[in-house]
């Protein structure tokens, strides 16, 4: 009615204050809907991708557990997430509850690989040639293990001829000078302030000093991997095939693989190319610029790889190619991996056509059996061997770190490398150890050889009476028939479940409350004296999923910091506005209008602006995220690959969106107008007869 | 117009008013002492030098200020015992406002203006009040403008909208500080021939404030101010009023 007239009237009659306090509330509503969408939207991407790769929608633990099941913290050697006490009763207990749908036991830890230098591995190579009679490859084998010797006394031929006694004794001084100084608190502090000139300083200096064995970390999950596979739809075999079920076996994480077992050279191409296909150039990017020298600096590497026949096939490719005779291979690697915008497409593709083919392109082949090496949770190291079958991804999460995050392995290698058995588990492993009469490695013993002089906090642990009693066993040297036989052996579903169990991801049917069935867990847990704990998958998640509200908080705090700037502005424009009307409002006053009625006029004014722009910013809003939802918001860096669980982010209207934003718009548009009402009602109807001066 | 019967109870009865403003320390009495009565149907002036406290006067009888003592009687009520609510319901429906600056809402038409008050009223209906708000404009010559806003119409055209918007509620009384103080002579005179003729039509009171000893002619009576006090309160020419000293 006259209240609304008025107040478009005046409305449009100051246009520009009009305009930029509505401009205000526009991208308010508009954020809110965009914002809220966008983290519903990550929070589902994340929820899928972690739920579905690793952690299910609740991790159950020990209740008397230390500390709390954190998945992704990437520092998780100190702590102690203790184990289930009877992991076949709460499966079965939990399965039993109408909202969950699955159990599946799981356990996380780290171990090393170690891979053993090229001589090393041809040495292995050449025993299983002479031994299965393979004279042409042991032919081979021999002549390139003769020029790698051959290569190795010119090495050393040299540094005699160019170096007496002094020089040697001089360049030890030096390298223990380098390695003394890399050992120093204050060099680390050092290279947090002055990164490169640090970094440089380990390449040159310490780099060179290390020869032989390469060494692997992996991060890995041990799970009944039949289960998991059916479970974690976001779980995807690669190349090979999966762990047969029951069996031991190793599923390489294809991240890890590709940037840990790859062949540094191959590796390092890989990334340039990835780079260039996200649209970047050599020229303009830092880091391949690195690769391509580090890859020339390493070309020797690769020739070191080749037996003679192997380097001619190589070198006649690249004379073909660099039409340039008079080089050793070595530079004819070199001017071939010298990379630019240019070349690189034919390069790459020349390398994995004539070069890949006559090296180890991966130091671990699938079929390959490994020996990992961990901390047990006894202290001791052990050695546990477990066959490769293949490499996986999680589906759509390629990119992101989260996907590096773990490989996956079967419960029982896990438990022998975690160290903790049952006593059945025990008592099984004697029978199988008298009966392959395996060699008992001595404790002391295995200290020696595994911890040298710092064995004393190896001890300490030692003595806790929990941990069995074979701590500190290598499996490995158990021999090739203990070996065979443990590899190829079927467990039980049984043998499986009935041992030691970290946590366990429990995975709701569709539609159910997270929360909800997280305290139903806890109370049947209770109820049954399970001794076990319930987290939500964002907790369990640790970072990974508290990304999602650090995200949603630095989101409100923005949407609020943009409406209190709202506010502000608002009520000082509708306070000038005030004083600017005063007249007009004695003489509504004097003519008859109370002073509820001036309220209202104020009321209805800014009720008008935030209903106005608040519509156009939530339907520009709700427009958006519908088209964004179509169309997907492409991920534009690995660190977005991440967030949105893959390629792109669709984000969905969902209208508790729309609905907050039009609260808190009429929250903001009302807050503000209150003040300026307030002194608009205060108006004495006597101004209204004031002379105009 | 109707002769104003001795027996009936004057429209607007001030009983020893006094009106003092602090500024501060000191108190500046404006009204002092003010005995009045002004019957029905009259059409008188407040006349007096520049601060003798012709528009604290008005402001007593139109309710928007409260005496410092004194009873200021209005349409049988006695104003200092009203509330707040009250005294703009008084306002609302027994008085009409028109003003030396006009003072008509700039983003509302003439039509609109005039409505306002109606609208305020809530009580008249659509029909009713598109009705009034015609007539009115149409006896104060304006049929023809109800569409212009304020910043479209000259002086003399927007002291007419004031008027009608006064008149449009067919208040008891109507009050005007000075309506012709930012209006040329001849313009000046049209308003107030103009209340006055609707003083004969209507029989509405009208008290006005003037400066002007021309425009005081026009009056029936004329209170003559000074220093607060009333000066002279006999009649004009038509004579009517009593001021009981
Ligand atoms: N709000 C106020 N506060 C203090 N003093 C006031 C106030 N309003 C009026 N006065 C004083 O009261 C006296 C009467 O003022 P008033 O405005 O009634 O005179 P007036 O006759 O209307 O004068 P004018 O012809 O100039 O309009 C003056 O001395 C004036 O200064
Ligand atoms: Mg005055």
């Amino acid at each position: 009615m006259m209240l609304l007239r008025i107040a478009f009237r005046n409305l449009w009659l100051h246009k520009v204050k009009t305009l930029i306090v509505g401009a205000m509330l526009f991208f308010g509503t508009l954020l809110v809907v965009l914002g809220g969408a966008a983290v519903s939207a990550l929070e589902e991407s994340m929820a899928k991708s972690v739920v579905n790769a690793v952690s299910g929608h609740v991790q159950i633990q020990a209740a008397d557990a230390q500390d709390e099941i954190t998945l992704f913290d990437f520092d998780n050697s100190s702590k102690d997430f203790g184990h289930i006490k009877d992991f076949p009763k709460v499966k079965a207990a939990l399965e039993a509850l109408p909202s969950v749908k699955t159990v599946v036991p799981m356990g996380v830890n780290f171990a090393v690989v170690f891979t053993g230098n090229v001589l090393d591995k041809k040495l292995t190579e050449l025993r299983e040639a002479l031994r299965d009679g393979k004279t042409e490859r042991s032919v081979a084998l021999k002549d390139h293990i003769r020029r790698i010797v051959a290569d190795l006394e010119k090495d050393l031929k040299n540094l005699r001829d160019i170096a007496n006694m002094d020089k040697v004794m001089l360049e030890m001084k030096t390298n223990f000078e380098a390695l003394a100084e890399a050992r120093k608190d204050a060099f680390w502090e050092k290279l947090d302030r002055e990164p490169e000139s640090a970094i440089e300083f380990l390449e040159n200096k310490v780099a060179p000093i290390a020869i032989g064995e390469d060494l692997i970390g992996l991060q890995y999950l041990g799970t009944d991997t039949a289960r998991y596979q059916q479970t974690f739809d976001r779980f995807e075999i690669v190349k090979g095939t999966m762990i047969p079920a029951g069996q031991r076996g190793f599923v390489f994480n294809n991240r890890a693989y590709e940037d840990w077992v790859k062949n540094k050279t191959a590796r390092r191409l890989d990334k340039i190319k990835e780079r260039l296909d996200n649209g970047e150039t050599i020229a303009e990017c830092e880091d391949c610029q690195t690769w391509t020298k580090q890859n020339q600096k390493q070309a020797a590497l690769l020739v070191y790889q080749m037996d003679k026949e192997h380097e001619a096939a190589v070198r006649s490719a690249l004379v073909k190619l660099l039409g340039d005779d008079q080089k050793t291979t070595t530079e004819l690697l070199q001017s071939l991996l010298d990379v630019n915008d240019s070349n690189f497409g034919e390069r790459h593709a020349f390398f994995y056509d004539a070069v890949a083919p006559h090296i180890d392109l991966y130091t671990i082949k699938i079929g390959d059996t490994l020996v990992l090496t961990a901390y047990g949770k006894s202290g001791f190291m052990r050695k546990v061997p477990v066959k490769v079958y293949g490499t996986f991804n999680f589906k759509s999460l390629e990119k992101s770190f989260l996907a590096g995050a773990y490989s996956v392995m079967d419960l029982m290698t896990f438990r022998d490398l975690y160290g903790f058995m049952t006593d059945e588990r025990k008592k099984e492993n004697e029978t199988l150890k008298a009966k392959v009469q395996v060699k008992d490695v001595s404790r002391d013993k295995a200290e020696d050889e595994l911890f040298g002089a710092d064995a004393g906090a190896g001890v300490e642990s030692a003595a806790s009476a929990t941990f069995d009693e074979t701590a500190g066993v290598d499996m490995h040297a158990a021999g090739e028939k203990y070996t065979d036989e443990m590899l190829a052996r079927k467990y039980s579903q049984q043998e499986i479940d009935d041992g030691v169990v970290i946590n366990a991801a429990v995975m709701l049917k569709d539609g159910v409350d997270i929360e909800t069935a997280r305290q139903e867990i806890e109370a049947t847990g209770q109820a049954q004296n399970l001794g076990i704990k319930a987290v939500h998958w964002q907790k369990s998640a640790g970072l990974v999923g508290n990304l999602v509200r650090v995200i949603s908080i630095v989101l409100v705090v923005a949407i609020f910091i943009i409406f209190v700037v709202a506010l502000v502005i608002i009520n000082n424009s509708l306070v000038m506005a005030t004083l600017e009307r005063t007249r007009e409002i004695g003489t509504m006053r004097a003519i008859g209008a109370g002073r509820g009625t001036v309220m209202w006029m104020f009321m209805v004014e800014s009720l008008t602006l935030a209903a106005l722009f608040g519509t156009a910013g939530a339907l520009t809003g709700a427009t958006t995220v519908l088209v964004a939802g179509q169309v997907g918001v492409p991920a534009w860096s690995d660190f977005a690959y991440f967030l949105f669980a893959g390629p792109r982010l669709f984000p969905t209207l969902h209208a508790v969106h729309v609905i907050v934003a039009f609260v808190v718009i009429g929250l903001v548009g009302l807050l503000s107008t209150l003040y300026p009402a307030l002194l608009a009602t205060r108006i004495a109807p006597v101004v209204a007869m004031q002379k105009d001066d | 117009m109707t002769a104003p019967s001795p027996a009936a109870p004057p429209i607007v009865d001030l009983v020893d008013v006094y009106k003092i403003y602090q500024l501060g320390n000191t108190e500046v009495p404006a009204v002092q002492g003010v005995s009045i009565r002004i019957n029905r149907g009259e059409f008188a002036t407040i006349a007096g030098p520049s601060g003798s406290g012709k528009t604290t006067l008005l402001n007593l009888i139109g309710c928007v200020d409260t005496a410092t003592r004194g009873d200021v009687i209005v349409a049988g009520q006695n104003t200092g015992r009203l509330k707040e609510k009250d005294l703009t319901r008084l306002r609302l429906f027994k008085i009409g406002f028109i003003f030396q600056s006009f003072n008509l809402v700039s983003v509302l038409t003439a039509y609109q203006n005039v409505e306002f008050p109606l609208l305020l009223q809530k009580s008249v209906g659509k029909a009713e009040r598109d009705r009034r708000v015609r007539e009115v404009l149409e006896a104060v010559g304006l049929g023809t403008h109800g569409k212009h806003r304020p910043n479209e119409l000259s002086g003399g055209q927007r002291q007419r909208v004031a008027v009608a918007r006064a008149l449009v509620t067919k208040p008891e009384i109507v009050l005007a500080d000075e309506p012709t103080a930012n209006l040329d002579s001849v313009t000046g005179s049209q308003i107030i021939d103009l209340m006055k003729e609707l003083n004969h039509r209507d029989g509405t009171t009208f008290i006005f404030s003037t400066h002007d000893a021309k425009v005081m002619e026009a009056a029936d009576r004329i209170v003559r101010l000074k220093d607060g006090r009333v000066q002279d309160a006999s009649a004009g020419h038509a004579g009517g009023a009593v001021a009981h000293a």
